[in-house]
């Protein structure tokens, strides 16, 4: 019986084993990681910020109230 | 003048709102050709068999004669074109500073306009906070006077004909004097029960007036828009001179975008002449000009910044010239030309030119186009043009104007871009001569 126990005992000793070298071994394995390289954004010398300023003042303007 | 000044005709043309429009340069070269015939030499039925050859012959001398007056410029004239030019840009770097210290006195107002608003909402008006509503009311009436001196300045320097000018700035005067009698009104209360009877007044002048302040500031935007709309198109036509194969196709779709900016800012325009509010057509407007912005990027990403600011090696004390014209210009120097439009060309045979659009309709020492499409000259170039046209030119030489329309001068490297309006005949020089 003891004999019995203790083959069975090894044989799952033998299995978690294995189990864990597999594990560790998919845990080793690299991941590869491609960098992401974002294009520089290319300046242009002329944009919308002077336009959106504007519009700005005009919302701000609109916006005035005068409730008290 | 009796070149016909379509462009000046309603306040929905682009020429009206031209940011600046300074006293325009004394012309050193004096228009010595009956402008109506020679206008009329852009239309293509002039070429018919009967006229063609008399008239091609007195084109030809007209060219000569003109390139001649340009290239034996006296030394002494070319400084008197100089001179003229610094001024102007003196005086136009004076009304930026104008403008800017405007802006800043608009922007601290509405941030304490803010402050108080937000100060008497949470306490109401009980002891110290009836003087932070008095102070809450005086700087939104200041905020929006300041705002409307800021249109004011910008209409003033705009090329709008003078009696529309005028009826906008009475009106305008006459709200700002009503937001000031309001301020001292205010000022003058001692209770909260009386700023409460002149905020009702106020209220009501508010809401009779905000429709207009509305429109007005949109004119503001707009004159902004064909500012930032012609430094644009500055740039393509620099871009052009250089391009590539595949650089040119980009551009072609980007003065398309250009264009087509244009086109809804001229609608937005003809709106607000009528009274009504244009909100969604400069939002258009806006969206369609980012997605030139988005082409001009990818040009600069396929072109290269750095070629594309080099340029054609021309020289290091070269200047550049922008113009739109409805009438008629000449070109004599060490240049690059661009020119797009519906016009007629004349160019000396032994410069190096490509064409698009156009169709050639004379060749012997001068070649002449004539149409609509394209023109790209290299090297030592002389030529005139005459028609409905935009022109860069980019280099060091001599530039003669007669017509309406606009133009943007940067004389030298380290000068600033000076933009005014072409009523007239100017000459301007561009880059060092020798």
């Amino acid at each position: 019986m003891k004999r019995i126990i203790l083959f069975i005992l090894i044989g799952l000793a033998v299995i978690t084993l294995g189990c864990t070298e597999e594990k560790v071994e998919k845990q080793t394995t690299p991941t590869t990681i491609t960098p992401q390289t974002t294009p520089s954004e290319e300046t242009i010398p002329v944009n919308t910020t002077e336009i959106d300023n504007l519009l700005n003042y005009l919302n701000e303007i609109e916006s005035i109230d005068f409730n008290i | 003048m009796a070149i016909p000044p379509v462009m000046a005709q309603g306040m929905g043309e682009v020429s009206k709102y031209m940011p600046k429009m300074t006293e325009n340069l004394t012309p050193i070269i004096t228009p010595t050709i009956n402008e109506e015939k020679y206008f009329e030499y852009s239309k293509k039925q002039v070429y018919e068999k009967k006229k063609g050859q008399e008239l091609m012959k007195e084109i030809g001398e007209r060219f000569r004669e003109r390139i001649k007056e340009l290239r034996e410029l006296k030394k002494e004239q070319i400084e008197k074109i100089r001179e003229k030019i610094k001024e102007n840009i003196e005086k136009q770097r004076m009304l930026i500073e104008e403008k800017r210290d405007l802006t800043i006195k608009f922007e601290n107002k509405i941030r304490d306009y803010k402050k108080f608003r937000q100060f008497v909402l949470k306490h109401g008006l009980k002891n110290e906070s009836f003087e932070h509503a008095k102070l809450y009311i005086i700087h939104g009436l200041s905020a929006t006077i300041d705002f409307l001196n800021l249109v004011k300045l910008e209409i003033n320097s705009s090329n709008i004909p003078d009696d529309t000018k005028e009826k906008v700035i009475n009106e305008i005067d006459t709200i700002i004097g009503s937001l000031q009698e309001m301020i001292e009104r205010v000022e003058n209360t001692t209770s909260p029960e009386e700023i409460r009877t002149v905020a009702k007044d106020l209220r009501e002048y508010w809401t009779s007036v905000k429709p207009r302040v509305k429109v007005y500031g949109e004119l503001l935007v707009i004159s902004k828009f064909y500012d930032i709309v012609e430094r644009a198109e500055t740039i393509g036509m620099n871009i052009e001179t250089n391009a590539t194969e595949e650089v040119k196709e980009m551009l072609d779709t980007y003065f398309e975008q250009i264009e087509k900016v244009r086109e809804i800012l001229d609608e937005a325009t003809a709106k607000i002449v009528e009274g009504k509010d244009a909100m969604s057509e400069i939002k258009e407007a806006r969206e369609e000009l980012i997605l030139a912005f988005k082409t001009l990027k990818d040009i600069y990403r396929a072109m290269g910044k750095e070629k594309i600011e080099k340029g054609l090696a021309l020289g290091n004390r070269t200047g550049q010239l922008w113009a739109e014209i409805e009438g008629n210009a000449s070109v004599s120097g060490h240049v690059v030309v661009v020119l797009r439009g519906e016009c007629r060309v004349d160019i000396n045979k032994d410069s190096v030119v490509t064409v698009v659009g156009f169709e050639k309709v004379r060749e012997n020492d001068i070649v002449t186009y004539s149409g609509s499409g394209l023109i790209v000259a290299k090297g030592d170039v002389n030529m005139t043009v005459t028609g409905k046209f935009k022109i860069f030119v980019k280099g060091k030489g001599i530039v003669y104007m007669e017509g309406e329309g606009k133009y943007r001068v940067k004389p030298l490297p380290e000068e600033e871009m000076l933009c005014l309006g072409l009523k007239g005949s100017e000459t301007v020089v561009v880059g060092e001569l020798q």
